[in-house]
């Protein structure tokens, strides 16, 4: 009997257009397909079976084992600092991690007041800078708080600029680019090698990140 | 005496036996050193920060957070021979910061002095082995690391990026290395091949072809030598079977120079063994000649050791109700002299036993089940 791949899959559209894409590549789940609310899927051959979680636990999932492989957006793994394999960009979700924020508040002198989801990243990019921080860690609609005085710059996803734009913020400096990558435990990697392996190439073949 | 060992207990046992049967010997260290030691070599540490506190004689000490460092130290070959110990031990550490420290448990060997092919091969047929003994199926990676540093050279990037790259190896991630390496202006043959390297898995003697076709200087030629030498090492130990080739886990180059392994056995999410030849540190330490060791992180262990909390309490519960204590303890020295575990209780109460048994009114032991 062959032993079941546990996928982890990000919830939303992101997870929904990969699960396409593996019904595409003849992995896909017939409760996909069907729009089915189901947390737990297993594909039409039992081969694989997908957990629809949040996208920020993906990498948690699949460290700690409870998902052999799965599917999260470089952000995510970037600030989790998930101990994972990454083995494939899959080329979705394409974005960018900016610093923004109003024209000219980078040159503020002392210490930059910085509202991020994304703490360990924002760190990691203005250390390297050499430049002093204040962390302001935020959940949600970060580009509030240069508007209200709360942060001279925010450090976020940016996709089109259209909100920063609205608001009269613009994009600052890149901090990196963003798109969703496989990823697979380290153990299950060596014990269930061919099958993630196989998983990897059917979706290498039909992203753009495989080619 | 084995029924009364938890897995545990008895995989460090058979770990010793394993270790004692190639001339190592066990090892007792302090549970903490002078903090000094791991002041001056933070880069060999592993992360975790340390505990420290202040001795009753003014000194800064430290629980330590790691064993080879101490083995290391303490621990010189004499000249033209060597040290061969294990442990079993525990280390504090926090390797991971919302978790605040924990202590570690872990079982080990190290040997120290002129390191070959023999000395090399031996400690991993001893990993591999112990492996087996942990759960079987499990597989011994093992990568050289002057052979990914080999082809990371070739690349020709600046420091920052070839230690970026080294990270992308590490998670497998061959778009990173392509990244990183049109990052910094770097592409064409020596980023391919590396990245093809990246990609190569499976049992060691099948893929040193690989290796050799890939390799691109003296440092690659010289670690497919060495591997080729520790995989007939190993086929001679008969231990070749379930070791693997990997790049990717030569992730720790402050540490460790030359072959270097790690272990993973199934029903357990990351690595249970980590090890390699660590020359480095006894160079750092002042000291010369070579060292190579592991270490099993018996922690990782607990979840696939879960099956012995089902176990029995005792074979037989011993029900004694109103019987005076002479006539149980009469009772329980009859069944211990049968050669059964047994707890007397005066009523059933909530214990796990194979039979029950009750004091008849004759003070006679009466089996219920």
């Amino acid at each position: 009997m062959t032993e079941t791949l546990d996928i982890a899959l990000p919830k939303g559209r992101l997870g929904e257009k990969v699960a396409r894409l593996l019904g595409e590549a003849g992995m896909g789940a017939a409760e996909v397909r069907e729009g089915s609310r189901a947390l737990v899927l297993e594909s039409d051959d039992g081969s694989l079976r997908f957990f629809w979680v949040k996208p920020a636990d993906v990498p948690i999932y699949v460290e700690r084992g409870a998902a052999d492989a799965g599917v999260a957006g470089k952000d995510v793994l970037l600030e989790h600092g998930a101990d994972v394999y990454e083995l494939l960009d899959l080329g979705l979700g394409r974005c960018r991690m900016c610093v923004a924020g109003f024209p000219g508040a980078l040159e503020r002198p002392g210490a930059l007041r910085v509202a991020t989801k994304y703490p360990d990243i924002a760190t990691r990019h203005f250390r390297s800078r050499g430049r002093a921080i204040d962390i302001i860690k935020l959940n949600g609609s970060i580009e509030l708080a240069p508007i209200l005085g709360l942060a001279d710059v925010i450090v976020d996803i940016v996709e089109t600029g259209a909100t920063l734009r609205e608001n009269k913020l613009e994009v600052l400096e890149e901090v990196l680019p963003v798109s969703a990558r496989l990823i697979c435990n380290k153990a299950a990697f060596r014990f269930k090698h061919g099958r993630v392996e196989a998983l990897a190439a059917a979706l290498a073949g039909i992203t753009e990140g495989g080619k | 005496m084995e029924d009364i060992l938890s897995r545990e207990e008895k995989l460090v046992r058979a770990f010793r036996a394993l270790c004692s049967r190639y001339g190592y010997r066990p090892y007792r260290m302090s549970k903490f050193e002078e903090y000094d030691l791991y002041a001056d070599n933070r880069g060999l540490l592993p992360p975790g920060g340390v505990i420290t506190f202040t001795d009753t004689n003014g000194r800064l000490m430290a629980l330590k957070p790691d064993v080879t460092l101490s083995i290391a130290k303490n621990l010189t070959p004499p000249p033209g021979g060597s040290v061969r110990v294990y442990y079993d031990e525990s280390v504090y550490r926090a390797p991971d910061r919302q978790l605040g420290f924990q202590e570690i448990t872990q079982a080990g060997l190290e040997y120290l002095g002129e390191v070959d092919a023999y000395a090399v091969g031996e400690a991993a047929a001893i990993a591999r082995a112990a492996l087996d003994a942990i759960e079987p199926g499990g597989v011994l990676d093992i990568t050289h690391m002057g052979y990914i540093n080999g082809l990371i050279d070739a690349v020709g990037a600046p420091a920052r990026a070839a230690a970026e790259i080294m990270r992308a190896v590490s998670q497998r991630n061959a778009h990173g290395v392509r990244a990183v390496c049109a990052a910094a202006g770097i592409s064409g043959a020596p980023v391919e091949r590396l990245c093809r390297a990246v990609g190569l898995y499976g049992p060691l003697r099948e893929n040193l072809p690989a290796l050799a076709e890939l390799s691109v200087n003296a440092a690659t030629e010289r670690a497919v030598g060495e591997l080729t030498e520790l995989a007939g090492v190993l086929d001679a130990f008969g231990a070749l079977e379930g070791v693997n080739l990997d790049l990717a886990i030569a992730g720790d180059g402050d540490y460790y120079d030359g072959v270097v392994f790690k272990g993973y056995v199934p029903g357990v999410p990351s690595a249970v063994l980590s090890g390699g030849r660590y020359d480095k540190v006894l160079e750092r330490l002042g000291k010369s000649g070579g060292a190579v060791g592991f270490a099993l992180y018996l922690n990782l262990l607990e979840r696939l050791y879960d099956d012995d909390a089902a176990g029995y309490d005792a074979d037989v519960l011993l029900i004694t109700g109103d019987a005076p204590p002479h006539i149980a303890a009469r009772a329980a020295r009859e069944i211990t002299a049968a050669g059964y575990s047994v707890r007397a209780e005066r009523s059933g109460g909530r214990c796990r036993c194979r039979r029950r048994a009750r004091i008849d009114e004759a003070g006679e032991v009466e089996y219920l089940d």
